[in-house]
This record gives C-alpha cells, structure tokens and sequence, in this order.
C-alpha cells in the first residue's frame, strides 16, 4: 500500500467545538461494535472523515484546494478505484483555476437551486422533513445528538444538518472513539438522506472531484455486513 | 473498484501516514442522548422563548408579530399581542413567513454571474469581493457617464436606504419605485392636486355609513387591520357598495354589486356627481366654504346624464340613481374608498381625480365615515443621506417637459427608453433592490432589452426572482424576519374606539444564518468604494433605528421591554384638518393643459373573439414575492383564469381545462392554466391572479406554476398625468391545451 | 362541557390564515390538513349570486363514526375533568370522545395508521400521516383536536386567534351564556344532510340565504363512507406482518375482532 500522506488540514477554527466539561472523560465505548478498531484504525477514521467534510464545504483557499484533491487521489488510489482517482487527475491536469472552478460547481449543485431533479440541497432535513424546508425538525434533532454527544455548533450560520457539519462531527466521535454514537447517527440519521442526495448528486454532476467525494462519504459510511 | 473491500478492511490495512487534524479535545456527557421519533404533535406555545418586535413584510402593510422559537428556530409567527393595529391575528401570508424563512431557495451568498446575463451560470464569492466589483462599477459609471446614468429599481423597506444614497447622495434621478408607478402613485397625486393630501387607504369604514368600492377587492385583498375595519363597518350595518367586472370577495358581501363595463368607471362617477349637483343633494356648505372651482366643474360635467352613463356603462340607469341617492342620504359619513392599486387604464388620474372629487362633494373629509387621516405619534425623525449638489441633474422628465403631476421618482418607460436607445443619455448602471421588474413592469421584452445593454447590473433580494436571472452582482439581502429597518407607527384601527398611538420598530427575530447582510450595512460599504464614505449617516442599522426613535424618546431596549410596541394615549382624528381645500376645478392641472375637471377618457375595446385580461391578488400570496413559499403555494398553486360561464359554453371550455392565453400582439403564455368557469365576472373579461407563472428554474416551488399575466401586457398604457401605467388594455383569448 | 366552534361567514373573508397558522401551530405537513378553507363560486343558486367560503375541520360530533370502527385492542382509560378533577375510566381503542369535553381525541402510541377511521368521517376530516411509519405502524391517523393542549394553558385555539374576522366562535355549547350559544340560538347549522346525521358541534352560520345555500349544497356530505372494520384491520395485520411486530395491540387484535365479530356482525355494511 502505498503511505498516503493527508496534509493538516487545519481549520482556522473548531467548528464543531468541544463542550467544555472537564468533569466527564471520553471513553471508548466498551459496547461498542466496533470495538475491536486499534487507535490507529480510528486515526484513520478521524482522518477520512475530516477529509470528506472539508471535500463537501464551499472551496475557499487553493492551497486547501490543491491539498485536498492530492489526498482523494491518493485515498482513491490506496482503494483501488483506479478510474475515479485518474478522472480527477485528468481533471487537475486539464483545468487552469481548480478553485474557480471547484466553486462553480458547489456553487451550481449546492448552493444556489435549480429545477427540482437537479437541485441538491446539502441538508437532511430537505430530504427527510416532507416539507423540504431548511431547519425542520430533522435539524433539531440532528443538532440535540450533537449536544448529547458532548458537541455544539461554534459560531456557525448553516443548519446544524449541513453534510459538512454531520461529517465534522463523526470525525469528532471518531476521534473520541465513540463508535456506538457513529453508528447510531449512521444509521438513524446519515444514511436515510444520504442516500437519495448521492443518487441525485449523481445525476446533477459530471465532476470528477465531487463524484469521487460522494463515492467515498458512501464507502466510509454505509452498513457494513 | 475493488469488490469485497469494506471500510473495516481498509483501515485495518492501509498505512496511511496522517498529520492528525486539530479537534477540540471533547468530554462526552453522562447521557447517551437517544433521540426518538417524538409521535405527539409539539405544539408551538410550549418549550419555546417568545421574541418580540417583528414587523411583517410578507406584504406592506406591515402587522405587528412576535416569534415561538426554539433553539434558535422558528416554529410559529403570531400576532402581537401588544398591537392595537392587528392584534393577535395574521393572514395567510404572515403565519406562512416561517417558510419564507427556511426557503432552501432562498439566496444565501453573494454571488457573481460568469455566464450570460439571462442565463446566469452562479459562482459563490466573498463579500469583499463583491462589493468591490459594486463598488468599482458603480464608480466608473459616475465618472464616465454622471449620476443620471445610474437606474434604481427599489421595492420594500430594504431599498430605502440604497434608495436613498443613489438617489441623494450620489444624485441619480433614476428611480422607479413599482409601488408609485405601477400601483399607488396615481391616486396619491390625484387626491393631492384635488385634497391637497394623500389619501392612503385612510377611509373610516369601521364608522361609515356606506362604503363605497372601486375595484377594490377587499378579501381577496387582505391588509388586517384594514379588513377589521372593513368587516366592523358592516357588522354597524353600513351599506356596501361595489363596482367590479368580477363577483369578487367584496361584492360577495355587497348590499349593491355594480358589474361595471372596465374602463367606464370615470364615467359613472361623473353622473353620480352630475345628479347630485343638479338635484342639489349634496353637502352645499360644506362646498361652499371649502370647495375651489365648483361652477366650472357643475357645468363641465352636465353632459353626464344618468343615461349618457347608463349607456357607456352598461348598467341601468336606476341603480347608478340609486348608488347616489344612497350616498346623498347618508353623507358626509360615507366612506368613498381611493383604491390603492390604481394603474388599470392608462387614464386612471381622471378616476381618482373623480372619487376626491366625490369625496369633497359629500363633505366626507374629517368626519366619522369619512377621508379621515389619523393622528398618529410624533417625533420619529427621520435620518438619511445628505443631498448632493447637482443631485437630482439629467432628469428625463423636466428635459421631456411631460407628466408634470409626477409621483416621487422618473416616470419608468422614460428611463426605459433612455436606456435602450442612448438618448439624450446612455443609463449604464442598474441597482434593483427587492423590485421583480420582470412582473412589475409590461413590456418584458423592453426590460430585457434594457438590462442587456447596461454596464453593470446589481440585484440584491430575499429570494432568486426572475429579475436576478439578469445579475452581475446578486446579493442576500435580510429578510424582514432577520433585521431592523422600519419604524411601523399609527392608531388604533376603529377611529371611533379608545384613542391609542403606536410605535414598532422592526427588530429581528432571529440570526439571519448564511452571508446575509443587512440593506444598510451592504450601502455603507458600497458607498465607501464608492467615494462617498464620508458622507454615510448611520453605521448600522440598530443606529440608525436609535436615530429614529430619538426624537420620541425611546429606545429599542425600553420597546422590546414593552412587548415589542410601544403604546402611548392618542388624539380623536375627527375635525382636525385645519386646511380643507376641494380643487373640483385644478388651475394647476389646467396650466399644464391637462383636463382641469375630471374627465372621461375611454379605453379601447376588445377586438373581436378577445377579452380583457384583468389581474388581482388572492389572499395567499403577495404577487410573485411571496410565491415560492411551500405552504401558500400548497393553497392557491396555480392561478386559474375566471370565464364567464356563457362565454365558456360558447368556446367549449369546462371548469377545470388547461388553456394558454394569446394576447392581441400574438404573444403567448409561456406556461398554462386552469380554466375556472363562472357566472361571477362579465363576458368582456377575464381575471387572474397576479404573481405566478415564474420563470426563474431557481424557485423550485414556483416555477413554470400557472400563467404569468404581466407577459401577457405588451400593449404599452401611460397615464399622462402622472407617467405612470395602465396594465389591464391588453385582450386574451384562450387556447385549450391537451 | 361540550366544545363546538362556529364559522360565521359573514365575517370570513376566506384569507386562508386559519389552515396555515394550524399547520404552523402544530408542525403539520404540507401535503395534509387539519383543516382546509374550500372556495365556493361564484355560482348562482336560488338566492341569487354567492361567493363564500368553506372553513372545514373536524366537527367532534356527537356519533362519530370515526371512534366505533378504530381496530386496535382496548385499554382502560382514566379521563379526567380538567375544570372539576372529576375522573371516569373508559374501555378506549385508539379513538374516543371525551366524556368530559365532548371532543375526539387520537391517542398517537397506539394508533396503527390503519386508515378505517379517516375512511369512516364523512368529512374527510382525519388523514394517515404516512411519514410516521414503522416497524409498527403504517402511520399515525392525526386531526384537528380543538386545540385541547393550548386550552388547557388558557389559550385560545390557534385557528380561532389567528381569525382576523373573528370569524371562528370556539366554546361551551352546553353554557347558555356562551357567545356560541347564541349563534346556535340564531341559526348555526352543522353540515348535514338526510343520509349524514351524525352530530356536528362544527356549524355555521351567515345571514345571506344565497351563501348558505351554496355552502350546504356543495359542502355537506350526501352519504355516508363505507367502512369495513374487519377488513381495514386485517389489511393492517397483513402489511405489517411484513416487518418486524414485536408486542403492540395488534396481538390482541385477533382476540378483539372474535370477540366483535361475535357480538355486532352488523358493523361491517357500514
């Protein structure tokens, strides 16, 4: 295998910060059914995760930028998934501005709207609240599991149900080697709207890079037999 | 992709070499927080914080709200129970501003059009960078070409403050507000040069003997406190009068229905005034002391019989006898109602010129039932861009020597046309605040044109209309929910009740999420790239509500103390005029050559196998602004067009067939609608309701629902007067589809 | 305590705000209504040319044919009298009428979703949230509930106060001083018909003959819906099989449908 080497990606700050309680100590489940992950399995994890919500946030400098897709190339290549990992090669040799372009396209698929079948709104409450409103009552849910795991949201003006956000906080459980909660927010929470966002990102988008992203937040959250 | 790996096997294999990535370091609490699926209903008056001090602008009359918020969402906006304007009720429109709120729609960051204007291809950039690009634009644009080649398209209370930097301080005469020249201006100028006053919609109906209507769909139209008033009138038993073409909500609850021939009111109002001049049954006194020109104007409109009126209105001679003997019998409390969306024909001064004109025969100025304006609180002061010198130079109007009975602003088809052909100016820069002028001006294609040839095009609003299709700079403005802008302030809505006076200031209810920037904030940081950032009044909105509130010697703190309003004891209105003037005969008008009496002017008839298109509001939407919204589009998501049930057997229509509409220029819908069959509206016309049919894919609710009317008027009407429209000369007919 | 409301329809000028601030009031979606306003005409009937309005929600009748036809196995319930503390216990399904307030209340744990009650109402006053399904259920059956929650904190029902028309007249039909006594003794009518007489304590009123003979015509149900208890019920059993049932009323179902079906065959022509 090849050694993939994630540059920092450091957050100018926390945005999922820490409640500070120094009463109460983190600890690995013992319950947990993934009890068995070694710490550095679970570095992994924190890695990945935190490389897929930085992939799923609005671009905002090209040396994060060009850091980023280094890692999904290399993270594609150590899977094996061979073709994803050379579309975005081709792309990063084609393209003259990554960032310009990279914006334009989480621009067009996430930010702004378009007719519904190409409308992709990165937020779960669009997907599992009828309504499709932003902040639904899957937003206040998701957010009072973030609380109850010991997170809040610092200083942040996106629902709490933000795709990036859901991944910073299983980075976060990750990093707390809390894996009873990553599963439980797995499954009542990520998969049932992530699911019908990647299918309809599918069909939104050609671009390698956010393909390649979406295939890779599904590979490093489905259910596993 | 290589089978039969799982993320399990690939952690435990691969040697992915990491920097770790800075995480907080966290202490999870004690309790695991399962979240089940709740089964009961919350409700919104329980395990919620109430947050005063809204102001709805979901339309523009502005009701009083407080918010039921949880955790810094909102659930439910109701009335607030401080106000003695609505109280603690809402319309449709206002309890459906928590969707407007959540509107994934919704603009959220400021964003820079790299494709084609029309065909906007959107990149998200940083505010920096947007407001540099306004801010370097704009300037080059007064330097190369002066102020005056700058346009204004503002609407709502967002764009006073733009408004009024462009317009003051960097000195364009430019301005078009939509409320002036496509809606109120027309009657606001008429009842001045005849009332010397603006009438607004200040009839005592809760206290009115009569109440008389002029196409004003009440119920179908609805401002709260204006339909209290409305429904108290007729509860005290006042007599209802109607004059529409439609059975509307209005004439539904009707003592008299008038379906009247469009464009023939002028006429009946002048034989209303003719049989009560010449049988003397009008308030004699009362004209004698306050009425200006009154021979001239009794004997330029004797030719108005009751049959001469009959005839051109297609109603019978006796009811309009009736409607004035019913008026006669009960003045001066009769409240003869100015309408509020006048721009119908292109000849509407002459209507509204006509209803003041009325209004001061019946001696119905000042008095319970009456034109009463209330007497509200005083001290709000304003604060606003200083003036410049040269400020207001290039104005098309004065140069054209044309409408000289103008409300504030330039008359829009001037600037439209400037703009499109270069003369006597080019027009290169377009600021649009909150304005569709794709749905508040006829003549699309003129619009296009117009915005297709500018140098630079900024757009700031709430929501992705069709205007912000044809952007450079697209700006998130605040919504109503999310800022501090306006300062609501009147009495209490019966005149005749306890006299109270109140002040709202609109205060946010909650953070306005995203890169949305208040109107204020957003003009401050233009006008400093702009040159002109030492002339900035207030720094941010908060100050400039202080300023305000100053003069009444308040602050937002003590108001949100008091529940949001503020209260104080208040003045009966009655007999309070100190300056009653009726110009039955306008010298002024008359030395601009413009009819110095109320006149007939008729309009056009339909071509043969055509019929009016006649537009209005329902209840559930506030015209294309409230449109995306999810909830009120669930109760009215398309706009059918009512045909009489006559006209409709003859065609092969049935209630419920999906038509385009063809319009006398061969100009079709883009998109259809429904066809609604019904005695309730005459053969010449048919109706819609205004605001659908939107274009922009970026309003997923909304779009290609139903028939967009404003395309449809591509026959051009102004109003000489004023230079404001007319927009129901245009003729449809209807193509069944499918 | 008998709660009734009236719609007064001279004051309804059908702004719509009744439904919206209900569905905001109790985080109802879109797609279904507690209660609706239905735009009547303009039309003409005997009375000459009407336009008015149908503010519709559940009417808390008397005998509701929504309560009898619920399937779920019964439990004892305690009621009790929120003014007096008086207290009665009940054999309830998942349905019932208060005896102490007169309305009809969903109990949301035990419901199925099963749909026989929505079926039943000549209404069409009750509707199956189907987004509330689980392994336990198809949905949850939901209505209007009068608001009972907020009267209870001294609230006016949210519909009621959003009315700008003061249009909607919520109160004790069994207290003779109640402003919605008086309307009854003017004329209120619940919309009923020869064949749909079941006891509304929803009615109107509206001084205009022409009005009120455009909203009965088109507004009050004609007939009776046709229900089949055993059959609503044993569908439900036969979807929810497919999933996983651990414990819930449904295994008693079996033993209430015998136990019904041996005591009022008659039930299921309804």
């Amino acid at each position: 295998m090849l050694p993939v080497s994630l540059v920092s990606l450091s957050c100018p700050r926390s945005y999922i910060a820490a409640v500070q309680n120094p009463m109460l100590q983190a600890s690995p489940s013992t319950e947990s059914c993934q009890s068995h992950q070694t710490p550095e399995e679970a570095s992994r994890l924190v890695d990945m995760y935190t490389l897929l919500s930085q992939l799923m946030r609005y671009p905002e400098e090209s040396a994060i930028v060009t850091a980023m897709v280094e890692a999904q190339i290399e993270l594609a290549g150590a899977l094996d998934w061979q073709r994803e990992a050379e579309d975005v090669r081709q792309w990063r040799q084609q393209c003259p501005d990554l960032l310009h372009d990279l914006r334009l396209e989480y621009t067009r698929l996430f930010i702004t709207a378009a007719r519904r079948n190409t409308t992709v709104p990165p937020y779960a409450s669009v997907y599992l609240d009828s309504d499709a409103l932003l902040q639904g009552r899957t937003t206040e849910r998701i957010h009072d599991f973030y609380r109850s795991c010991g997170y809040e949201l610092a200083a942040e003006s996106e629902p709490a149900d933000h795709i990036w956000l859901q991944l910073n906080f299983l980075a976060a459980l990750a990093r707390d080697a809390n894996f009873e909660a990553e599963e439980q927010f797995l499954r009542t929470f990520f998969r049932p709207w992530f699911v019908i966002f990647k299918e309809k990102c599918f069909q939104a988008t050609a671009h390698p890079v956010y393909r390649l992203t979406l295939i890779l937040i599904d590979f490093f959250t489905k259910e596993e037999q | 992709m290589a089978m039969n790996l799982t993320r399990r096997n690939f952690l435990k294999t691969a040697s992915i070499a990491a920097a770790s990535v800075p995480l907080s370091r966290v202490a999870a609490k004690a309790e695991s927080g399962v979240v089940k699926k709740p089964l009961a209903a919350p409700g919104s008056f329980k395990n919620t914080k109430t947050v005063v001090g809204g102001v709805c602008e979901m339309c523009f009359w502005r009701c009083q709200l407080v918010g039921k918020v949880r955790d810094g969402r909102l659930l439910k906006l109701e009335g607030n129970p401080k106000s003695i304007d609505n109280g603690v009720s809402l319309c449709a429109r206002g309890n459906g501003g928590v969707a407007m709120l959540y509107d994934p729609d919704r603009l959220k960051y400021p964003l820079k059009n790299v494709g084609k204007r029309g065909e906007p291809k959107w990149e998200r950039i940083s505010w920096t960078e947007a407001l540099d690009i306004c801010g370097s634009k704009l300037k080059a644009i007064v330097d190369q070409h002066g102020a005056k080649s700058i346009a204004v398209f503002p609407h709502g209370s967002s764009a006073k403050y733009p408004m009024d930097f462009f317009e003051r301080t960097v000195g364009t005469p430019n301005v078009s507000e939509a409320s002036f020249f496509q809606c109120r201006g027309v009657r606001d100028m008429a009842y001045i040069t005849t009332l010397e006053i603006a009438p607004d919609e200040n009839v005592d109906m809760a206290n009115a003997k009569v109440i008389f209507l002029t196409g004003s769909h009440l119920g179908e139209n609805v401002h709260v406190s204006h339909l209290k008033g409305y429904l108290k009138g007729l509860e005290r038993g006042a007599k209802l009068v109607v004059l529409d073409p439609r059975f509307s909500a209005a004439a539904s609850k009707a003592d008299i229905w008038v379906p009247i021939k469009p464009g023939t009111d002028t006429a009946m109002l002048l034989a209303i005034m003719n049989y009560l001049v010449e049988n003397k049954k009008y308030a004699v006194d009362f004209v004698e002391e306050y009425g200006e020109g009154f021979e001239q104007f009794a004997a330029g409109i004797k030719e108005w019989t009751l049959e001469r009126a009959a005839a051109e209105c297609e109603v019978p001679a006796a009811q309009i006898k009736q409607i004035a003997d019913l008026l006669a019998a009960n003045m001066p409390n009769v409240a003869i109602h100015p309408g509020r969306h006048v721009t119908w024909y292109g000849n509407d001064f002459q209507r509204e010129r006509a209803l003041a004109c009325l209004t001061g025969l019946l001696g119905a100025i000042d008095v319970k039932g009456g034109l009463v304006k209330p007497i509200g609180p005083k001290g709000l002061k304003g604060t606003n861009w200083p003036q410049s010198e040269g400020h207001g130079e290039g104005n098309l109007r004065e140069m054209e020597d044309v409408h000289h009975f103008h409300p504030p602003g330039t008359p829009t088809e001037l600037i439209r046309d400037a703009a499109i052909s270069g003369q006597p100016y080019p027009i290169k820069g377009c600021v649009i605040w909150g304005q569709n002028m794709i749905q508040t001006l006829p003549g699309q294609e003129k619009t296009i044109k117009m915005l297709e040839q500018m140098d630079f095009v900024l757009c700031a609003d709430v929501m992705p209309t069709d205007v912000t299709m044809y952007a450079d700079i697209l700006l998130p403005d605040c919504s109503y929910l999310e800022k501090y802008d306006y300062i609501k302030s009147g009495t209490q809505w019966d005149l005749s009740a306890e006299h109270q006076q109140y002040i709202a200031p609109r205060m946010a209810l909650v953070e306005p999420g995203f890169e949305r920037k208040d109107c204020v904030w957003i003009t401050n940081e233009i006008a400093k790239r702009m040159g002109y950032g030492d002339k900035i009044p207030v720094a941010s909105q908060e100050e400039m509500m202080a300023k305000v509130l100053e003069g009444a010697g308040l602050t937002l703190d003590k108001i949100r103390e008091e529940g949001g309003i503020h209260i104080q004891p208040g003045e009966a209105p009655y007999g309070k005029n100190d300056y009653l003037i009726v110009h039955f005969f306008s010298e002024d008008l008359g030395e601009y050559e413009y009819p110095a009496i109320p006149t007939y002017i008729p309009v056009e008839p339909p071509p043969a196998g055509y019929m009016r298109m006649l537009y209005g509001r329902t209840p559930l939407h506030t015209f294309n602004r409230s449109i995306n919204n999810p909830w009120l589009i669930h109760e009215a998501p398309i706009n059918p067009v009512w045909v009489n049930d006559k006209v409709a057997a003859r065609l092969g229509l049935k209630n419920g067939d999906t038509v385009r509409l063809v319009n006398q220029d061969g100009v079709e819908s883009r998109t259809t609608t429904v066809v609604k069959v019904t005695p309730g509206i005459r053969e010449d016309s048919v109706y819609l309701y205004h605001g659908y049919g939107t274009r922009n894919k970026e309003m997923t609710f909304s779009v290609d629902k139903g028939v967009d009317d404003s395309s449809l008027i591509t026959k051009i009407a102004i109003d000489p007067e004023t230079g404001a429209h007319g927009l129901r000369n245009n003729f449809v007919k209807l193509v069944k589809v499918g | 305590m008998r709660y009734g409301m009236v719609i007064d329809i001279d004051r309804c000028v059908g702004c719509h705000a009744c439904v919206i601030s209900c569905k905001a009031e109790w985080e109802v979606p879109t797609k279904y209504d507690r209660n609706w306003v239905h735009r009547l005409g303009p039309a003409q009937t005997s009375q000459g040319l009407a336009y008015t309005y149908y503010p519709g929600l559940c009417n808390h009748c008397e005998t509701p044919t929504c309560v009898p036809v619920c399937p779920v196995e019964k439990v004892r319930m305690t009621m009790q009298d929120a003014k007096t503390g008086e207290t009665k216990t009940m054999e309830v399904a998942a349905t019932w009428k208060d005896p102490f307030n007169g309305t009809v209340q969903i109990d949301y744990e035990r419901c199925i979703g099963c749909g026989a009650c929505a079926t039943a109402c000549p209404y069409h006053a009750r509707y199956i949230n189907t987004e509330l399904a689980d392994e336990t259920c198809l949905g949850k059956a939901d209505k209007c509930t009068y608001c009972m929650p907020r009267v209870a904190e001294g609230l006016e029902p949210a519909c009621v106060q959003t009315c700008l028309a003061r249009a909607r007249i919520f109160g004790d039909l069994d207290d003779p001083a109640s402003e919605i006594s008086q309307y009854v003794k003017k004329g209120a009518v619940g919309l009923t018909s020869p064949a749909v007489q079941i006891g509304p304590n929803g009615m109107y009123y509206g001084s205009k003959k022409a009005d009120m003979e455009l909203l009965m015509t088109t507004s009050a149900p004609k007939e009776m819906p046709k229900v089949v208890t055993r059959r609503a019920a044993l569908e439900a059993m036969r979807l929810t099989a497919k999933q996983q049932i651990k414990e819930v009323g449904l295994l008693g179902l079996a033993g209430a449908l015998v136990a019904k079906s041996l005591s009022s065959e008659g039930e299921d022509s309804k």
